[in-house]
């Protein structure tokens, strides 16, 4: 937490609402999101109770309920119908461009990210094996569905394939209240949008006390409703009674849900109201790229997910989060005056106006040859303590890299320009006297060689013992 | 003979009691000097049923499916003479049970023989019972008893002694105490919820330390109880056990640290004033009237006893009061500990506000160094509103 | 003398463990306990069979290694043909020119005369996987990320592993949840990698802290380390000795004084809770650094007697910012006094790791902290922050440490199938402040 964060969550506490961090949407909005909600039963992340989901928010969520959660047959006949919507849903999404990109890549939006990690992690996990023969067999829909959800587990930051409505609200919003209760999508709205006559807090106690958005169902709500009902269902006999229950049961899973639907909407709307980023699009194109490839496994029947990944995987994948976290930060300051702020006032970016400029400076480097090098003298409006050396980049134009010289007790900063702005051609890169300019650590990406290791080396030969990796 | 009921006592008065386990001790210990935590704890106050009076809402309990799933699993695992466990401790923690020969001391087992005692006696005679059984049990482990069921173990909190439920399974073999848990949140792929093993993790850390003590209490040392514990979880979502060892030393070294550092809870007592005490629980069926008088009675009492909010409050029964009580003080603790640290000394969010935007002088040297801080956040996003016209 | 002939029969032990073909072995070498020789050392025995591969982590760590080489040499040990090999961007430090044996390149190829290979990690990892050594050293084993070990794995038939256990762990920025819980996470520790895939890897440990004094050997070890260690040096051997008498009994005056004596001292604030640049806590420790400077002290150890330098001095911190203020004071105070305070180093302990100093001057990190966090419990950090000296530690802080250890709810997320952590941080800083408390100023 940095100085510009503690400042806003004290605003925040002290005007009852929540305060912008963002002045950007960092989020790709799709024209057709498919938005989920759901429950499973307490302690049984393998058995789903109900699934709630629609493209639309005027009409009717479609709903499927396992009267029973604990009973397989009933659990894939519910798994069943979803799958074939779910992927009626994706499948509009396969239109290829003439270089063979999808136009569009489908987005989900679920409530949290508990329920992205149960719906994708779990329901998809344990789905994507299942065979069409051999007892009690799964339509094939259902693997099939659970390999597109096995994908949707495995994003990395910055992209914009499943939006967690209470992630995407927090990164552009800050509340007054803890961490932990921004976690509770109603309260969190609350702070965000509270209706009018109330304040924040009010709202987000009155969004506490509403029906959980999932994957967990209220205990109380088990104990009382749930319970009943499921014992009904064992209770009936024939058709029509059973009939009965599971209108029943559905009734009252709709209106436990129901809020969750709305909120996940008044997020998108929510998000809405601010312009997008200008990386917004990039990232787009990333997922779209991303969505392809997986369509294009599938369609191949190559989509394989290991359950344990392999040390050589587990690397590869780190070096690329690592680089998309980096990339995110990156571009999200770039975009965003309000999220650089922080920066600044970390004391990492420098903000202040340039007050000397020497376009024609040269000096003699290392090997002794003569290069020209900039120079630009900036008063800084914050105070700014890196030290000499520091490599800083122009916020407006990160292709210029400046480097920290050592500074006088005037207390003006002095920086000569390294890359970008050293020749004839690009020296109007340089700020000018009077400009207000920003600088900050964040340069262009780098791009490093890929690893080219196939074979698990014998230092990390992991010894297995009897336990089958692929274990249902 | 009558005994003038102590400070504890008295504050408690007629509210209901629930004996400590080692979820409510390791709980207490997730928000740790907060004099309100202990006080209650210390007296063993139903803190489920003063969370719910106070806040008028029923307390969140558990589900009964969860229930219904853990108390399956668990009957699956301890199941034909513990055929499960005894596997499993084969393989993890290579050890040979060769017969499990249990006794169970839950006060529902002892009533037939122990007719008529009831509430602090009952605990006082599981805990007796549970003394004798540990030394038999290590004076001849070939014949006596090598499991107790639902043991009674004693716990220093505050000052005070209570007494702790044995939910885990002991085993003594050869000469040492070996500890398994049982729990029912899955092993998927090979991981368990990282959140959930923490806390099961300081649990069995109570029971380990509370079984240390009792070593000690029978002349025995404490690194009898072996530290590396065997908990066991379901494979995937299956009902197939499987067990990760861990050693839980580190974890039993802190909780006495911590244990040590428990506000005395006569002390905090001793600071209230003469009389404070906790209504009487309404009975099933009181009307709404009835209720909200004990609820208001309850927050009295209550606020005598001074709280210590952090992040770590969330999972208390009393939460949701305490958080809006640090609401209405406009405390910057209400924000967490990340926003309160940063603050410093300075405690009330207006008056941060204010040093932040220049609109109040600091005080000494902690507030102007805070001042500065978060001038400088203040700055920074007026430069960047700037910066957009 | 005793220390020397137990470091010495160590060094041979490990010699005959790799000889012997061992295809792993990991060595435990505690702050200052002459890692480096004996890196240099296997590498030149070894280097008689075939050519050696030396792992770093660091550019720093492996011109450093150079010089080490060529010290070795004027001491007179056998002249060894050290080959460097680095990326493009790379200069080579001005003070390694041209000497007898040494090559610097930016391809393997060129260095295949070389008897020894000094390299970064991520520069190994460029190399062409065709090639592979029967054996190589790996330096800084415990500060090296698992995912660093595999190119080195692919290429390296058998290896030597050295490492620090006591100081900081690798880390990413970006979230690692997905990787935790299982053994063989790329962000553990190659040492930890190597033990888990290979159980028979021979363990041992260097026995002697050459750096550390005899006061300082003893806490570190039982703090930090788990396999126990001993100072080289016995008390008589190292001494501070004031030249100048204060002319006024301050605070700082006291610290130095009691530096001097007793090789510690606890210069204990107002406990008060701080914003992490406490300008109160940057003053004392310029007042400290100005008052060392100002009290003309003889540093008196094995190699002699000599005066103390702003560059024997380090102040060592948490964070940047912390580091950046710190430096700002000096640089006020020698604008005033003309004292070259500004020349002693300041920097945070990632940075200050694998240096050594005389004298060091720690901001505790949880100094000024309402709450501790596990970012400042790290137990690493305050080891590596109270390891680098070989004549005195001041310690400065805010009070309220124990109220703070106390307050604190270590609730951290639990792995369960991950090897338990080797130290608790928090224990780790109870006994570091049971300490400095009888040092207290």
């Amino acid at each position: 937490m940095n100085a510009l964060q503690t400042h806003q969550a004290l605003l925040a506490a002290a005007e009852r609402r929540a305060i912008a961090k963002t002045t950007r949407r960092h989020v790709h909005l799709s024209p057709r999101p498919l938005i989920l909600v759901g429950y499973h039963l307490a302690g049984d992340p393998g058995a789903p109770l109900a699934l709630m989901w629609g493209t639309s928010p005027g009409e009717e969520p479609h709903c499927i309920v396992v009267p029973e959660p604990r009973n397989r047959g009933l659990r894939f006949e519910a798994l069943a119908e979803f799958a074939a919507e779910f992927l009626a849903y994706l499948s509009e999404f396969e239109g290829r461009d003439e270089a063979g990109m999808c136009l569009d890549a489908p987005q989900l939006v679920v409530p949290n990210a508990a329920t992205a990690e149960w719906l994708c992690g779990i329901v998809g996990r344990f789905t994507r094996n299942l065979r069409a023969d051999g007892d009690a067999p799964a339509p094939p829909s259902v693997p099939m569905a659970g390999k597109h959800l096995s994908f949707f587990a495995d994003l990395m930051p910055g992209s914009s394939l499943v939006l967690a409505a209470t992630d995407a609200l927090t990164t552009h919003w800050q509340t007054g209240q803890l961490p932990s209760e921004d976690l509770n999508l109603a309260a969190l709205l609350g702070w965000i949008d509270p209706p009018t006559g109330t304040d924040g807090p009010q709202a987000a106690r009155a969004g506490e006390a509403s029906p959980p958005a999932g994957p967990d169902s209220d205990p109380n709500w088990d104990a009382k409703t749930l319970a009943e009902l499921i014992k009904e269902w064992h209770g009936a006999d024939g058709d029509a009674s059973e009939f009965a229950v599971r209108r029943e049961i559905e009734g009252e899973i709709r209106e436990q849900l129901a809020p969750a639907w709305a909120d996940c909407w008044r997020a998108l709307d929510r998000l809405d109201s601010l312009p997008a980023a200008e990386h917004v699009i990039s990232r787009w194109q990333s997922d779209r790229r991303n969505w392809t490839d997986h369509c294009d496994r599938i369609a191949e029947d190559r989509a394989y997910f290991r359950n344990i990944p392999t040390p050589l995987q587990a690397a590869m994948r780190l070096k690329i989060l690592e680089d998309r976290t980096e990339h995110l930060q990156r571009e999200m300051a770039w975009d965003d005056p309000l999220v650089m702020a922080a920066a600044v006032a970390s004391g990492e970016a420098l903000a202040g106006r340039v007050v000397a400029a020497e376009p024609e400076r040269r000096t003699r480097n290392a090997n002794g040859r003569t290069v020209r090098r900039p120079l630009i003298t900036i008063e800084p409006t914050l105070e700014f303590s890196r030290p000499a050396g520091t490599t800083l980049f122009l916020s407006t134009n990160p292709g210029v890299m400046l480097e920290m010289l050592p500074s006088d007790p005037s207390g003006l900063i002095r920086a000569e320009a390294c890359k970008g702005a050293n020749q004839n051609n690009t020296i109007g890169f340089l700020p000018n006297p009077g400009d207000e300019v920003v600088l900050s650590p964040y340069g262009k990406p780098e791009f490093y060689k890929r690893s080219k290791l196939e074979v698990i080396p014998w230092t990390h030969q992991q010894i297995l013992e009897d336990e089958s990796e692929e274990s249902q | 003979m009558t005994n003038a009921p102590g400070p504890l006592e008295s504050f408690r008065g007629e509210f209901p009691r629930q004996p400590l386990n080692a979820r409510r001790v390791a709980g207490a210990l997730e928000a740790p000097g907060c004099q309100r935590r202990t006080a209650l704890d210390a007296a063993a106050v139903n803190l489920d049923k003063l969370g719910s009076l106070i806040s008028g809402t029923p307390t969140d309990r558990q589900s009964p499916f969860a229930l219904t799933r853990g108390n399956q699993f668990e009957q699956q695992v301890v199941a034909n003479g513990m055929a499960e466990i005894v596997s499993l401790a084969r393989r993890h923690l290579n050890l040979e049970i060769p017969e499990v020969r249990q006794h169970d001391l839950s006060a529902s087992a002892l009533q037939e023989a122990y007719p008529g005692v009831t509430g602090t006696k009952m605990n006082e005679l599981r805990a007796r019972l549970t003394r004798q059984r540990a030394e038999e049990m290590l004076a001849d482990p070939a014949h006596a008893y090598n499991l107790i069921r639902h043991a009674m173990t004693r716990l220093d909190f505050g000052g005070e002694t209570v007494y702790l439920e044995q939910d885990v399974l002991a085993f003594a073999i050869g000469g040492r105490i070996h500890v398994v848990e049982i729990k029912s949140y899955p092993r998927i792929d090979g991981r368990a919820d990282p959140t959930k093993a923490s806390a099961t993790v300081r649990q069995t850390a109570v029971y380990a330390l509370s079984l240390q003590q009792l070593m000690l209490e029978i002349g025995a040392q404490p690194d009898v109880v072996n530290t590396t514990t065997m908990i066991v979880l379901p494979e995937n979502l299956s009902f197939r056990p499987t067990a990760v060892t861990i050693d839980i030393d580190m974890y039993v070294r802190r909780l006495r640290r911590q244990l040590a550092s428990v506000p005395r809870a006569a002390e905090i007592l001793d600071a209230i004033p003469a009389g404070t005490r906790l209504p009487a629980h309404p009975p099933n069926g009181a009307g709404a009237d009835e209720l909200a008088a004990a609820g208001t009675a309850a927050r009295e009492a209550l606020a005598a006893l001074p709280p210590r909010f952090t992040d770590g409050c969330v999972s208390c029964p009393l939460f949701h009061h305490c958080r809006d009580e640090a609401e209405l003080h406009r405390s910057t603790a209400r924000l967490g500990s990340a926003v309160a640290g940063a603050c410093g000394n300075v405690t009330d969010i207006a008056a941060a506000i204010d040093l932040a935007e220049g609109r109040r002088e600091p005080a000494d040297a902690s507030e102007a160094a805070v001042a500065a801080t978060l001038a400088r956040g203040a700055a920074a996003a007026r430069l960047a509103a700037g910066g957009l016209a | 003398m005793k220390a020397a002939e137990a470091a010495a029969t160590t060094q041979d032990e490990i010699w005959a463990t790799v000889a012997a073909g061992t295809r792993s072995t990991l060595v435990d070498s505690p702050p200052g306990a002459g890692k480096s020789t004996l890196v240099r050392e296997i590498g030149r025995r070894a280097g008689r069979s075939a050519q050696v591969p030396l792992v770093v982590q660091t550019n720093d760590q492996a011109d450093d290694m150079i010089r080490g080489f060529i010290a070795d040499q004027q001491r007179g040990a056998a002249p060894v043909r050290v080959g460097r090999l680095h990326a493009a961007s790379y200069v080579p430090p001005a003070d390694l020119g041209a000497e007898q044996g040494l090559m610097f390149s930016k391809s393997i190829t060129d260095l295949h005369d070389s008897t020894v290979i000094i390299a970064t990690a991520a520069k190994w990892a460029t190399v062409d996987l065709d090639r592979t050594w029967p054996f190589a050293i790996v330096d800084e084993a415990y500060q090296m990320r698992s995912d660093s070990l595999l190119p080195i794995g692919a290429m390296m038939e058998s290896l030597l592993l050295v490492g620090d256990p006591g100081q900081l762990a690798p880390f990413t920025t970006a979230d690692d949840t997905r990787f935790r819980g299982r053994p063989l996470s790329p962000v553990e520790t190659a040492a930890a990698t190597i033990l888990t895939t290979q159980p028979a890897t021979a363990r041992l440990a260097l026995p002697i802290s050459w750096r550390l004094p005899s006061h300082a050997a003893s806490l570190v070890s039982d703090a930090f380390y788990e396999i126990p260690f001993t100072a080289g040096t016995h008390p008589q051997q190292r001494r501070l000795r004031r030249g100048v008498t204060p002319l006024h009994r301050g605070r700082a005056a006291e610290a130095v004084n009691s530096a001097t004596e007793g090789g510690w001292a606890y210069l204990e604030l107002d406990d008060l809770p701080m914003p992490q640049t406490d300008p109160e806590a940057v003053a004392a420790i310029v007042d400290v650094v100005k008052e060392l400077l100002d009290a003309h002290i003889t540093i008196e150890d094995e190699y002699g007697t000599r005066g103390l330098q702003p560059g024997d001095i380090a102040v060592g911190v948490t964070h940047r910012d912390q580091r950046d203020h710190v430096r700002t004071g000096l640089q006020k105070t020698r604008t005033r006094t003309g004292l070259p305070v500004d020349e002693v180093v300041v920097d945070t302990a990632n940075v200050l790791q694998g240096r050594e100093f005389e004298i060091v001057v720690v901001w505790h990190p949880l100094s000024g902290r309402r709450d501790a966090s596990e970012f400042h419990l790290d137990a690493g950090r305050l080891c590596v922050l109270l390891s680098r000296h070989r004549q005195a530690c001041i310690v400065v802080s805010r009070g309220g440490i124990r109220d703070q250890l106390a307050g604190h709810a270590p609730t951290e997320p639990v792995w369960l199938g991950e090897m338990a952590p080797a130290l608790d941080g928090w224990h780790a800083h109870l006994t570091v402040l049971d300490h400095l408390m009888r040092h207290a100023v």
